[in-house]
């Protein structure tokens, strides 16, 4: 299944939707042409109807992503472990043996995320409803084009793909997620289909997001028979652009599982999700040598030894789209002593880390200035998020040879971090990561083992807590003490609790105003901040959160008498009391429902 | 009920303790009945809003001290909508900059053309006074973290509406204030009170509450509530504070060991403890603990700058060699530029600390 991968906004959802039609017609040929695997079952296609761009188009100008696209489970280029994971899980929803509504795949782009759920929808179905498919397999695919829908171009696949055209149409783009879910509801019985989700509504548009979400949580907690729905998400980190100061973690520019669904909906038990790694090189291997052997009339120009040198640097990359992208422009434009580009396409951060503390491994044998330069030098070309990286650095550089070494090494390791976040453009991607590397080789490794781990940097975690800290705060001064904020925060803030629950009779005690003091520790994953981590909530029950919450509510009803009283005064003020009305609701909301506060603080902050 | 704090805060000029001589001037400008605009500064707890308070109460009388709350929304020109508390009496706002983010410059021209559009009526004074007040006053908190942007603006907007418009300025230090807006104010420095003044203060205090010590001799009663004082940094917010909470953990306040009966704030004593770390070990595992606590003190809304001068200070005391104390302060003011400069605080508390191991790791061997 060709699909190019995904940047998820709205312009490129535009450009998707105008580019489609080519996706589609080569899939088709694949039955007619050499058959790309000689063992396993084959369905034959024989239903399909030729169409214009099939006759046109020749087998060998394809492109070997969609000439050897798998038609069959054994074809996936995929950890049979994790094949036979998917195919239990997607089985047993098929068949309803489980409770289970929503599969979720997640992982990076290229681990044959969607080809597998395509390729296991057909056989499962199939299998199931042999001799079925043709009476019905046509069914009300020409109205439900219109409202976004792929897959219904072979009258054959057992699966349907949401395909997001609200930017192209002029609908809503919510609602025609809403409309597609509603619709393919009825995908049951007989006309039993996978519904697949790929492509996302907006969902960087906040209310679009509750939208989605709202969908997704009726579907799963629907009493009625439904078809089995999945997504396939690509998790992705973003390159904020935006400023540093409020850069924290969320779906803005990370999108995981936990970013598009909430928490609430991954662990609910409906929901059963499997996360997908890079495919191991033996698995790419041996989708590669299928081609090879298919392709050998071009394969048979170039020496063995030059292909088995290109393949162990291309199967790195470990994303089978790109791989096989590679191998052919590789391949069919190869000349001798060529050198095609092959770099690893985006180094992940943890990577990167390794390569500025470590030196990378690829330059093992050059000398240490080379070594260093050529290690500095991917890491620069490969990835971008220099803000997240230098933070990365910071929490990790004291890891190097197990923090042995001497304080001076690492003030400078550090001095030069701190100097680097000073500086602008080009030379604050630079700086740091050059001085880190510069300081760390003098370092003679004696652990030849790297025992600590490396960890993703806190800076988020404390953003988070900083955020509710300062709301806590806040929402304390506007209501209850006006003093200065850093006054109530430093001084107030301790003492007053000290104070308060000695002399008062209250119902609940008085915490640290702004949440206890908690250390905070780096892990070794990324962390999301949309959800606010359980137990330690200071919303729970506090004293200070009820005194704001009954000022609040005395202000609502003392507020309209009161101004009644000393309306002439108060003329300038008297629109904005609207406001102040609705902005309450807003600040009440929060106490009852942390998350909800953590989003709306986020778009405030 | 209400805190000391509150209970015993002078609400008239009269009633002020300390600074005769502010008094003095103040009192002659309420008189007046009209004043220029005012740039208030000095340390956190040496009592400008007492007496800017007190200044207005002279003014206008006790209503500038019926206060409410509004929200005001504004729509920046990105579209965001963005919202902010407005303190209010009938003859006063109050309005704290820190809480509009980067766009102070256009929420504070919309906000003082508005309030400056709409002449004040001064009812109460109408018969009785020969002064009428027909401006309003505009406190500005925390006014030196004011973008440069905004003050440009605040600027013209003092000249052209300051018939209508009073500003008073507040802030900790006038060097983050462009010269036009000194020019244009009257700079009013209120200092933090003497250690002898604060305990003067929490004496009568205690005697007013009926605070009961373990011993009634009043030389040391006034040694433990000279100790107070001291350990409160001039700040008289903070000592009286300290000293209710003291009282209010003890029925009876023992004099004769004062070190374990003065309750030290949280934070103080995690950032002392990172001192105390830092004497003893000085190597990469120690930078990586530290940093948790940096983390822990970031998370809670500590200033860097405040982390750094109190992590500082406590270096200062812990060692005696003259070439030491001056390369720690060296690094310090270092740093401290670099606070300012930069964007993430985390790298540069770590730089302090990393590069002080070091100068006390050279003065050491």
């Amino acid at each position: 299944m060709p699909k190019e991968s995904k940047t998820r906004n709205s312009k490129n959802i535009l450009k998707r939707k105008l580019s489609q039609p080519e996706s589609i017609p080569p899939r088709r040929k694949i039955q007619k042409v050499s058959s790309p695997s000689s063992k396993g079952p084959k369905v034959e296609r024989s239903s399909r109807k030729p169409s214009s761009l099939e006759s046109v188009s020749d087998p060998n100008e394809l492109q070997w992503i969609d000439k050897y696209a798998p038609t069959c489970s054994s074809d996936l280029c995929i950890n049979p472990q994790k094949l036979k994971q998917v195919k239990e899980v997607l089985y047993d929803m098929v068949t309803g043996k489980s409770s289970k509504k929503l599969l979720v795949l997640t992982g990076p782009a290229g681990s044959s995320k969607s080809t597998s759920i395509k390729v296991l929808a057909n056989e499962i179905i199939d299998g199931m409803a042999l001799g079925r498919r043709d009476e019905y397999g046509l069914s009300g695919e020409t109205d439900l084009l219109s409202s976004g829908f792929e897959g219904s171009d072979t009258a054959n696949n057992r699966w349907i793909e949401y395909i997001d055209t609200g930017s192209v149409l002029g609908t809503n783009q919510s609602d025609q997620f809403d409309e597609f879910l509603t619709d393919v509801k009825y995908r049951v019985g007989p006309n039993l289909s996978v519904i697949l989700i790929e492509e996302l509504p907006n969902i960087f548009h906040y209310d679009t997001l509750v939208k989605f979400r709202n969908k997704i949580r009726q579907w799963i907690y629907s009493e009625a028979v439904m078809p089995p729905l999945v997504i396939c998400l690509t998790e992705v980190e973003y390159i904020s652009d935006e400023g540093t100061r409020d850069y924290s973690y969320n779906i803005e520019n990370n999108l995981t599982i936990d970013t598009l669904l909430g928490k609430d909906i991954v662990n609910s038990a409906p929901v059963q999700s499997i996360k997908f790694n890079s495919i191991a090189n033996r698995f790419v291997r041996k989708t590669i040598g299928q081609i090879i052997k298919q392709e050998r009339t071009i394969f048979n120009q170039i020496p063995v030894k030059e292909v088995s040198t290109f393949l162990d640097e291309v199967v790195k990359i470990g994303d089978i789209r790109s791989i096989i992208f590679n191998l052919q422009m590789w391949a069919t434009n190869y000349q001798r002593d060529q050198t095609w580009y092959t770099r690893e396409n985006q180094i992940n951060l943890f990577h990167a880390i390794g390569k500025v503390i470590h030196s990378s491994s690829d330059f093992e044998g050059l000398s240490k200035d080379e070594r260093n330069y050529n290690s500095i030098e991917q890491v620069l070309l490969n990835y971008t998020n220099n803000q997240l990286l230098n933070l990365a650095i910071l929490e990790n550089y004291s890891i190097y040879n197990d923090g042995e070494y001497s304080i001076s090494t690492a003030s400078e390791i550090v001095d030069g971090l701190s100097t680097n976040d000073l500086l602008t453009g080009e030379a604050n991607r630079e700086y740091g990561i050059r001085s880190t590397r510069i300081q760390l080789q003098g370092i003679p490794a004696s652990h030849t083992t790297r025992r600590a781990r490396i960890k993703f940097p806190r800076h988020f975690k404390m953003i988070r807590q900083f955020n509710k800290t300062n709301i806590a705060i806040r929402s304390y001064q506007k209501y209850i003490e006006h003093s200065s904020f850093q006054d109530l925060n430093l001084i107030d803030g301790y003492y007053l609790p000290l104070i308060y629950n000695r002399r008062l009779k209250t119902r609940y005690s008085y915490n640290r105003l702004g949440g206890k003091f908690t250390e905070i520790f780096a892990d070794e994953e990324a962390a999301t901040t949309d959800e606010p981590e359980t137990g330690n909530s200071f919303y729970d029950v506090d004293q200070f959160q009820i005194d704001i919450t009954d000022k609040i509510a005395e202000l609502e009803k003392g507020g309209e008498s009161d101004e009644e009283g000393e309306l002439s005064e108060e003329i300038e003020n008297s629109d904005e009391d609207d406001s102040f009305g609705d902005d309450d609701d807003l600040d009440e909301g929060f106490s009852s429902d942390p998350e909800l506060d953590v989003l709306i603080s986020q778009g405030r902050v | 009920m209400s805190l000391w704090v509150d209970k015993y805060r002078p609400k008239n000029l009269g009633s002020l303790s300390y600074h005769g001589t502010i008094t003095q001037n103040l009192q002659a400008l309420a008189r007046s009945g009209d004043f220029p605009h005012l740039l208030i500064y000095g340390p956190s707890g040496a009592g400008k809003k007492t007496r800017i308070y007190a200044t207005l109460n002279e003014i206008f009388g006790s209503q500038v001290e019926k206060l409410k709350i509004d929200v005001k929304t504004f729509v920046t020109s990105s579209n965001r909508k963005l919202e902010f508390n407005v303190l209010s009496s009938a003859y006063h706002l109050e309005i704290t900059p820190s809480d509009m983010g980067n766009n102070d410059r256009v929420v504070i021209q919309d906000l003082l053309k508005d309030i400056a559009s709409i002449e004040q009526v001064d009812f109460n004074n109408q018969s009785s006074s020969k002064t009428k007040h027909r401006f309003k006053v505009v406190i500005i908190n925390e006014a030196d973290s004011l973008s440069r942007d905004a003050q440009a603006a605040l600027r013209r907007t003092m000249e052209k509406y300051s018939s209508n418009i009073r500003l008073i300025l507040v802030c900790n230090s006038i060097s983050n204030i462009i010269p036009p807006i000194k020019s244009r104010t009257l700079l009013i420095r209120i200092p933090s009170p003497s250690t002898e003044e604060i305990s003067s203060i929490l004496s009568h205090v205690a005697r007013k509450e009926s605070v009961k010590f373990s011993s009634t001799n009043e030389a040391e009663i006034n040694k433990f509530l000279g100790t107070l004082a001291d350990n409160s940094n001039r700040n008289l917010r903070k000592a009286l504070l300290s000293f209710e909470t003291v009282a209010m953990q003890n029925e009876t306040i023992a004099l004769n060991n004062s070190s374990l009966s003065i309750i030290n704030l949280d934070w103080e004593v995690l950032i002392r403890n990172l001192s105390v770390t830092i004497r003893q070990n000085r190597n990469v595992a120690t930078l990586a603990k530290v940093r948790v606590t940096m983390y822990e003190l970031l998370s809670h809304c500590i200033p860097a700058r405040t982390i750094l001068k109190t992590l500082l200070f406590n270096l200062l005391e812990l060692f005696t060699q003259q070439t030491l104390i001056e390369e720690l302060v060296d690094l310090g003011s270092v740093f401290d530029e670099r606070l300012s400069l930069g964007q993430k605080s985390i790298f540069h508390l770590e730089g302090f600390v990393a590069k002080a191991m070091v100068a006390i790791d050279n003065a050491l061997s």
